[in-house]
C-alpha cells in the first residue's frame, strides 16, 4: 500500500503539488479568520444559580433558599459537585457537571430542577437565575467611566440603560455587569405618625402604590373595516403623580399618599461600587459567551465603543478603556510565538542550506513543514479546537518531528541520487529512497503517538489544557507523515529529475570522517559506555527527585488581580476610601497603566462578595519583561501590606480562574473542614489556620468563610406579639419595609425600569440603636414599638455559609508560590495530622497542588499502559527483543539532558516540562529506531556482513539526518526557550528548554553510544572486530 | 509571703473592672491616616433631650362643658338650698315662725343639692380625671368659658404602650400648617386607648391655634424624655458596632487609637449622649473607625 501511494504520487507529481498549493492557499486564508483564544476551554461544564433575597440574613438564606435549591439539583443527572454560598441577601449555588457533559444540556437539567424548587422559596426571594454561560476565561473587557459633570445616578443610568444594551447586542457577549454609581429608585417614605393618625397601615400604602403604577391593556374594537386598539395610559410615572394616589376614601374623607408619605427619588440600597483610576466611577464588566472568539468579540465590542465615543465629550464622560483586556495576552502570546516561529524558520532555512547545499532541496523541506502545520490547524478547527497557546505549543513541540520527516526523506533521496547508477530512472531512485526510510519512520511516528497517548487521555483541568496540545502534536506528526509520503517524493522528483545532484558539502564530509574515527574507539568499550549511561541515568533520576512541582507556571499576563477584604460589616464608603488610596499608590508604581476597583457585588454578577471585599484589576504597560513584571508584583505586595489588617491576595487573572475552576477557591491550596455544626467548624478552622500559618511558604493563610458581621438581632416575643395583635410575619415585613424597602412596583420609562419602594424616611432608619423604636401597626390597628414585642439587641451574624455537596463546610486557604505548592501542601498535611479533630470532623485537601499530584499520577499510570503498547509495537517492527531493549535503553540518557536543563533553569517541574520529556522520549526513540533499522537494512536487504564497519556505515549515513534534525529542532525551539517565562511562552518555554537539553544528550547518545551498543547487543553472534 | 500574694491578688482583682473594656491600642501613621481619610473631633458637653413620639387627639369639649354647666347649676342650687335651710333653721330656732318640718325639709333639700354637687364633682373626676376638680371653681369656670370660646382646646395624649407619659408636664404638637404648638398636661385620662395600650393624658392647648384643634383631629406629638441629662455628645459617625457592642475610637496621641466601649448612653436624633466613660475635649475618630478596627483585628485571624 505504501509502495502504491508513493508510486502514484511520483506518477502524478504535478497533481500532488497542485493539491498541496490549494491546501496552502486555503490554510493561509483560514488563518485570517481562525478562532484565537488564550487557552482551550478549561472550566468543566457548570452552572451557577443566583437567587437574590433582599433583607434575608446568611442563615435565613441558607435555610430558606440554598437548601431547597441544593436538594432540587443534587440528584440531577450528570451532577458531580454542588457548591453553595449563602450570604446576606444572596444565595449562590454552583453546579459542576461530570466531565464531558454538554454545557447546554447541563443548564437545561439545572433549569428543570429549579422549576421544582422555585415554588418552595419564600415570597421575599426573587426568581432563581441561572447565570449566563460564559467562556472559561470569562472576562472579555472591563471599561470604566468617570464624569466631573454628571451625578453618580446619571452616570450609572447612562451606562446601565444606554451603553449596556448596545454592548450586550455584540455577538459573543454573554454578560455585562455594571458596578458603581447610584441606582435610582423612587422611595415612598412613609411617615409612621401620619399613617397612625389616619388609622392606616403599610399594606394600604403598598396596595395604593401598586394600583397607581399598574399597566393594563384595553383590548381593541373591531369595526367592519378596521381593528382599533384601546390604549389606556394610567400609570403614574413621577413622584408628584404617585403622591396624588388615593390611599383611602371613606365617609367623604380622602387620604392621598402625600398625606402619609413623601415620594422622592433616592438611591437604592447599594451592594457594590467602583473606583476607576482612583476616582468614583462606573465600571462595566463584559464576559464572553461559551465558545466565543475572544479576539473577534473584543474587537467588536471596541468597535461598538468607538461608535459611542464621539458623544462622550458632550456628555462630560471620560472613558477608561482596557482596564482589563484578556485579548492583550492573546495578541502578545500569539505575536510572541509567531515571532519565535519565524525566527526559528529562518534558522531552519540556514541549517538546511548549510547541510544540503542546494536551494531546491531546501525549498522542498521548507514547503512541506508549513504545509504540515497548516493542515494540522485545519483539522484542529474541524475538531472544534481553537488556536490557542496550547495548540500552538503542540505545533512548536511537533516541529522536531515534522522537520525530521522532511529532512530524512530529502536527505535520503539526495544520498540515493548521488550513488544511483546513471541508467536508473530518477523516479525509481526517489521511490526506493522513500520506501527505504518509510517503514522505520512509520514505526517511529507511531511510537511517538503512543508516547503522547497518555496525555490525550488526561481528564479534568489538566486534560483540558494538555489534550489540545497533545492532539496538535499527534495530528501534526501524522499529517507530516502523510506529507512526507506524498508531497515530498513528488516535489523531490519534480525538483531533481533533471537537475544536477549536488555533492555533499565538504565540511560534512570532514565531520563524518572525524566522527568515524571517534566512533571506532567506542566499539571496544561498550560496557564502559553502558555503565556511563547508567550513571548518567541514575544522576538524572536522583536529580528529578529534588525538583519542585507546579501544575502550571506563573503567567505573565501583564495584568494582576488584587483581592482585599476588611472586617465583615465594613461599609462600601470605607472600601471606597481604601480603593482610592490603594489606587493612587498603585498608579505611582512605574509600569502600571491603569487601576480599577470593584467593591462588593452587582446583581447577577460573577463575583458575589459582601461590602467588605473588593477586587482591583491592575493593567501593566505593554511589552514589559518578566523581570519587570516580577518587580511590579513585589511593589504591589508592598502597597497592600502597608494597609494594616487587610486580607489581600495578588493573583494573575488566569491563575485566579484556574484556581476557581479547580476548587471554587482562588488559592493554590484549600483545606475543607466537614462534619460538624457551625461552632465546631469555626473552632477547628481557627486551629487549622493557626497551624497552617506556622508552615514556611504557606502565605496568605485565610479562612474563606469570613468572621462574623455586626448585626441587630430581633427575637420576637410570640406572646407579646399575639397580645398586641401582631403576627411574626407582620413584624418581619414591617422591619423589612423600614430598613430594606418593600419593592412595591416598577415604573417603565422609555428604556428603563425604575423600582418604587415603600420605606421609612432616612432619618428614621439610620441608627442600629433605635431599631427597637420602630412603630408596628397590627391588623387590628394596634400600635406598638418593636421593642414592645421583641428583644432587640446588638449581636453578630454569620457573614456567609458554605456547603459542598450539601455538607456544611469551613475552608482555610493558603497561597504558596506555584513552585512551592507541592512542598507546602505536604508540610500542611503533616502539620494538620497532629491535630486532634472533634468527633465526626474530617479534612479534605483541594487546589492546584492536589490537582497536580492527581494529574501526575494519572499521567504515570497512563504512561505505563503506553509503555506496554510501545514495547508491543517495537516487537512487531523488529521481531526481536534486543532491538526493543536498545531503543528503550537509549531513552533515559536523552532524558538526562532534559533533567539538566530543568536543573539549570529553576529546578521546577511543571506539567509543561513533563510533556517536554514525553516528546523527548519520542525523538530519542525515533533516532534509535532509524539507526537500528538502517543497520538491519544494510545487513538484511543489502546483505552486508555483520561487522563494526556496517554499524559505522549505517551511523555515518545517519549523521546528516540526525544532526540536521537535532539542529533544526533546536534552532526552531531556541527562540521559545530563550523567551521562556515571557508572555505567551510560559508553558512552551519550559518544554522547549527540556527538549533543547534532551536533544544534546540524545544526539550524543545516537552518534557516539548507540553504535557501540548496537554492535555489542544487536546480534547474538560473537563480535567480530575489525 | 502569703500576705504579699494576697495584696497582689487584691490589686489585680480591683484593677480588673478598670481594664475590662480596654483594648490594645492601634497605631496608624499620620500618612496612612491621611490616605484613608481618618478624621477626629473633640467631644463636647451637652444636654440630652431625647424625645418620644406620641399622638394627640382633639376631644369634643361639649360633654365637659355640659358637665361643668350642670355642676355650676347644681352648685347654685345647692347654695340657694343651703341658704334656705340656714334661714328656716334660724327662724325656727328664733321664733318658731317656721315649723320644724319646713326647716327639716329645707335642710334635707340643701343636703340633696350638695350631694348633687358632689355627684357632679365626682363625675367630673371620674370622667375627666382628678385634675379637673382640683382646678377649683374659678379654674373650671374659666376653662369652660375658654372651651366654649375656642381659646382652649382639649386633647387626649397617648403613646404606644403608654411610654413616657408619666410625669409629663408639657409636650409639643405638630399642627399641620401652623407648626409646633405647646400643650400643657392637665392630668391622666380616666380611660385607656386599647389599640395603643396607653393610659393616656388629658392636655390643653391655649391660644389662637386652639381653634384648629377640632374634635377627632389626631396629631403627632413629641413627648420629651426625662433623664437625658448632662453629658458628652458623641457624633453618630464615631460609633462602631462590633462584637455585640458599640465602641468609639479615642486618640491617645496623633498616631495611636484606643477602642472604648459605650455605656450609660442616650440615643437621640442629634447623636449619642454619654454620661460616663468619656470626657469633654477628648478626640474621637469620626471617619475611619472601620479601617482602624480592621487594623486592630487583621482579617484571616481567629474570629471574635
Amino acid at each position: 500500500m505504501l509502495n502504491a501511494i508513493v508510486r502514484a504520487c511520483l506518477r502524478y507529481p504535478r497533481l500532488v503539488v497542485l493539491t498541496a498549493v490549494a491546501f496552502f492557499i486555503y490554510g493561509a486564508l483560514f488563518l485570517t479568520r481562525a478562532p484565537y483564544d488564550v487557552f482551550p476551554d478549561f472550566v468543566p461544564a457548570q452552572a451557577e444559580v443566583q437567587t437574590e433575597a433582599p433583607g434575608l440574613s446568611a442563615e435565613q438564606v441558607e435555610q430558606l433558599i440554598t437548601r431547597p435549591v441544593e436538594q432540587a439539583i443534587n440528584g440531577a443527572a450528570g451532577v458531580e459537585t454542588v457548591r453553595s454560598k449563602s450570604q446576606q441577601g444572596l444565595s449562590v449555588v454552583t453546579v459542576v457537571f461530570k466531565s464531558g457533559i454538554d454545557p447546554y444540556r447541563s443548564r437545561q437539567i439545572v433549569s428543570e430542577s429549579l422549576s421544582e424548587a422555585a415554588d418552595t422559596l419564600p415570597l421575599s426571594a426573587r426568581t432563581p437565575r441561572v447565570a449566563p454561560l460564559t467562556s472559561s476565561t470569562m472576562d472579555l473587557l472591563k471599561v470604566g467611566f468617570t464624569s466631573e459633570r454628571l451625578s453618580p445616578a446619571d452616570l450609572r443610568d447612562w451606562v446601565q440603560w444606554r451603553l449596556r444594551p448596545r454592548l450586550m447586542s455584540v455577538p459573543g457577549v454573554a454578560r455585562a455587569t455594571v458596578y458603581g454609581g447610584v441606582v435610582r429608585r423612587f422611595e415612598v417614605q412613609v411617615r409612621p405618625d401620619d399613617l397612625q393618625t389616619r388609622g392606616l397601615g403599610l399594606n394600604e400604602v403598598v396596595t395604593a402604590v401598586q394600583g397607581s403604577t399598574a399597566m393594563i391593556g384595553g383590548g381593541f374594537i373591531d369595526t367592519a373595516e378596521q381593528r382599533i386598539l384601546i390604549e389606556p395610559r394610567a400609570q403614574a410615572t413621577t413622584p408628584a403623580e404617585i403622591s396624588e394616589v388615593v390611599v383611602r376614601q371613606a365617609n367623604g374623607v380622602v387620604v392621598h399618599l402625600s398625606d402619609v408619605a413623601d415620594v422622592v427619588e433616592a438611591a437604592a440600597p447599594d451592594v457594590g461600587d467602583a473606583v476607576i483610576m482612583g476616582k468614583p466611577g462606573v465600571l462595566i464588566s463584559l464576559s464572553s459567551q461559551y465558545g466565543a472568539n475572544t479576539l473577534a468579540t473584543t474587537r467588536a465590542v471596541e468597535a461598538a465603543l468607538a461608535e459611542i465615543r464621539p458623544s462622550l465629550g458632550a456628555l462630560g464622560i471620560t472613558l477608561h478603556e482596557n482596564l482589563h483586556r484578556p485579548a492583550n495576552f492573546i495578541e502578545t502570546a500569539l505575536r510572541g510565538i509567531t515571532e519565535d516561529l519565524l525566527i526559528g524558520a529562518l534558522l531552519i532555512a540556514v541549517v538546511l542550506f548549510v547541510f544540503m547545499g542546494n536551494a531546491r532541496t531546501v525549498l522542498i523541506s521548507f514547503v512541506t513543514i508549513p504545509l504540515s502545520l497548516l493542515l494540522t490547524l485545519l483539522v484542529l478547527d474541524r475538531l472544534g479546537l481553537s488556536i490557542n497557546t496550547m495548540t500552538v505549543g503542540g505545533l512548536a513541540v511537533a516541529l522536531g518531528v515534522v522537520v525530521d520527516d522532511a529532512v530524512i526523506d530529502v536527505e535520503n533521496i539526495m544520498r540515493r541520487l548521488r550513488v544511483a547508477p546513471a541508467s536508473e530512472a530518477r523516479a525509481q531512485t526517489v521511490l526506493r529512497a522513500v520506501l527505504e526510510v518509510r517503514g522505520p519512520v512509520i514505526y517511529a511516528t507511531l511510537v511517538i503517538v503512543l508516547v503522547l497517548a497518555p496525555v490525550l487521555l488526561m481528564e479534568g483541568l489538566q486534560g483540558a489544557f494538555f489534550v489540545p496540545l497533545a492532539a496538535a502534536f499527534c495530528l501534526a506528526t501524522l499529517i507530516s507523515l502523510g506529507v512526507s509520503m506524498t508531497l515530498t517524493p513528488a516535489l523531490s522528483y519534480l525538483a531533481l529529475r533533471s537537475a544536477r545532484v549536488p555533492t555533499e558539502p565538504k565540511f560534512l564530509e570532514r565531520l563524518k570522517d572525524w566522527h568515524t574515527r571517534r566512533l571506532s574507539a567506542t566499539y571496544t568499550a561498550p560496557k564502559i559506555l553502558l555503565s556511563l549511561c547508567a550513571v548518567v541515568t541514575l544522576v538524572a533520576v536522583v536529580g528529578l527527585s529534588f525538583f519542585s512541582h507546579s501544575l502550571l507556571p506563573a503567567f505573565r499576563e501583564g495584568h494582576y488581580v488584587l483581592q482585599i477584604a476588611a472586617r465583615p460589616g465594613t461599609s462600601l464608603a470605607t472600601l471606597r476610601r481604601y480603593g482610592e488610596a490603594i489606587s493612587r499608590d498603585l498608579l505611582a508604581i512605574p509600569g502600571v497603566a491603569s487601576v480599577e476597583q470593584q467593591i462588593g457585588r452587582a446583581e447577577g454578577g460573577e463575583d458575589t462578595w459582601g461590602t467588605e471585599a473588593a477586587e482591583f484589576h491592575v493593567e501593566l504597560r505593554p511589552h514589559l519583561s518578566s523581570g519587570a513584571q516580577d518587580e511590579i508584583q513585589a511593589k504591589v505586595h508592598t502597597v497592600l501590606d502597608s494597609y494594616p489588617g487587610l486580607q489581600s491576595e495578588v493573583l494573575t487573572f488566569l491563575g485566579d480562574r484556574i484556581g476557581e475552576s479547580l476548587s471554587g477557591e482562588t488559592a493554590a491550596l484549600a483545606v475543607n473542614i466537614y462534619g460538624a455544626d457551625h461552632a465546631t467548624l469555626d473552632r477547628v478552622a481557627d486551629e487549622v489556620a493557626a497551624r497552617m500559618e506556622k508552615v514556611p511558604g504557606a502565605t496568605d493563610v485565610t479562612r474563606s468563610t469570613p468572621p462574623q458581621t455586626p448585626s441587630v438581632r430581633i427575637d420576637v416575643d410570640m406572646a407579646a406579639a399575639a397580645a398586641n395583635g401582631l403576627t411574626p410575619q407582620e413584624i418581619g415585613l414591617a422591619v423589612q419595609t423600614a430598613y430594606q424597602g418593600n419593592r412595591a412596583a416598577q415604573i417603565f420609562e422609555t428604556e428603563r425600569a425604575v423600582d418604587i419602594a415603600v420605606t421609612l424616611p432616612i432619618e428614621q432608619r439610620d441608627s442600629p440603636e433605635t431599631v427597637g423604636e420602630l412603630l408596628l401597626r397590627g391588623t387590628g390597628g394596634t400600635l406598638v414599638h418593636l421593642s414592645d414585642v421583641a428583644r432587640v439587641y446588638p449581636s453578630q451574624a454569620r457573614t456567609s455559609i458554605s456547603h459542598i455537596g450539601g455538607r456544611l463546610v469551613q475552608t482555610v486557604t493558603a497561597n504558596p508560590t506555584p513552585s512551592e505548592a507541592a512542598r507546602v501542601t505536604s508540610a500542611v498535611k503533616t502539620e494538620l495530622a497532629k491535630m486532634a479533630l472533634p468527633k465526626g470532623v474530617y479534612l479534605e485537601y483541594q487546589g492546584v497542588s492536589a490537582a497536580a499530584d492527581a494529574a501526575r499520577w494519572a499521567l504515570l499510570s497512563l504512561c505505563g499502559l503506553a509503555f506496554a503498547g510501545i514495547v508491543a509495537l517495537l516487537l512487531l517492527a523488529f521481531k526481536d527483543g534486543r532491538a526493543v531493549a536498545l531503543v528503550l535503553g537509549s531513552v533515559p540518557v536523552a532524558l538526562a539532558g532534559g533533567v539538566a536543563a530543568v536543573a539549570l533553569t529553576g529546578a521546577t517541574l511543571s506539567l509543561g516540562s513533563l510533556v517536554g520529556f514525553i516528546t523527548l522520549f519520542g525523538v530519542a526513540a525515533r533516532n534509535a529506531i532509524l539507526l537500528i533499522a538502517h543497520t538491519d537494512h544494510l545487513t538484511q536487504t543489502e546483505e552486508q556482513p555483520w561487522s563494526t564497519a556496517v554499524v559505522t556505515r549505517a551511523t555515518r549515513e545517519k549523521v546528516t539526518p540526525i544532526l540536521m534534525t537535532a539542529l533544526v529542532t533546536a534552532l526552531g525551539l531556541l527562540p521559545l526557550a530563550v523567551q521562556s517565562g515571557q508572555a505567551g511562552r510560559e508553558i512552551q518555554g519550559p518544554m522547549a528548554l527540556v527538549i533543547l537539553g534532551g536533544l544534546i544528550t540524545s544526539t550524543l547518545m545516537s552518534l557516539f553510544v548507540m553504535p557501540s551498543l548496537i554492535w555489542a547487543f544487536r546480534q547474538k553472534r560473537p563480535s567480530m572486530l575489525v | 509571703m502569703n500576705v504579699r500574694l494576697a495584696v497582689v491578688a487584691a490589686c489585680v482583682f480591683l484593677a480588673l473592672p478598670l481594664t475590662a473594656g480596654a483594648q490594645a491600642p492601634v497605631k496608624l501613621s499620620s500618612a496612612l491616616q491621611k490616605r484613608l481619610g481618618v478624621q477626629t473631633a473633640p467631644l463636647q458637653a451637652g444636654t440630652a433631650s431625647a424625645d418620644l413620639k406620641g399622638f394627640a387627639k382633639g376631644l369634643d369639649p361639649s360633654p365637659l362643658v355640659a358637665l361643668l354647666n350642670d355642676l355650676e347649676a347644681a352648685k347654685a342650687t345647692a347654695r340657694l338650698s343651703q341658704t334656705e335651710a340656714d334661714r328656716t333653721k334660724a327662724l325656727q330656732a328664733l321664733d318658731n315662725t317656721v315649723s320644724r318640718k319646713v326647716a327639716d325639709a329645707a335642710a334635707l333639700q340643701a343636703l340633696l343639692d350638695n350631694r348633687k354637687v358632689r355627684a357632679f364633682q365626682q363625675r367630673l373626676a371620674l370622667e375627666w380625671g382628678p385634675a379637673f376638680p382640683r382646678m377649683g371653681n374659678a379654674g373650671l369656670d374659666q376653662l369652660s368659658r375658654d372651651l366654649v370660646s375656642g381659646e382652649v382646646a382639649l386633647l387626649r395624649i397617648d403613646s404606644p404602650s403608654g411610654k413616657n407619659l408619666l410625669g409629663l408636664k408639657t409636650l409639643t404638637l405638630d399642627l399641620p400648617g401652623t407648626g409646633k404648638v405647646l400643650a400643657t398636661v392637665i392630668g391622666p385620662a380616666r380611660t385607656a386607648d386599647p389599640l395603643m395600650r396607653s393610659g393616656g393624658l388629658l392636655a390643653k392647648v391655649s391660644g389662637p391655634q386652639a381653634k384648629y384643634l377640632t374634635p377627632d383631629l389626631t396629631l403627632p406629638a413629641t413627648l420629651p424624655v426625662q433623664g437625658g441629662g448632662q453629658g458628652v455628645w458623641i457624633p453618630a459617625s464615631a460609633l462602631l458596632r462590633a462584637e455585640g457592642r458599640v465602641w468609639v475610637y479615642v486618640t491617645r496621641d496623633n498616631e495611636t487609637f484606643i477602642r472604648r466601649p459605650l455605656a450609660n448612653s442616650v440615643y437621640t436624633p442629634q447623636g449619642v449622649m454619654v454620661r460616663s466613660g468619656f470626657s469633654v475635649g477628648e478626640r474621637v475618630v469620626t471617619v475611619g473607625s472601620a479601617a482602624l478596627y480592621t487594623a486592630e483585628n487583621p482579617v484571616g485571624g481567629a474570629d471574635k
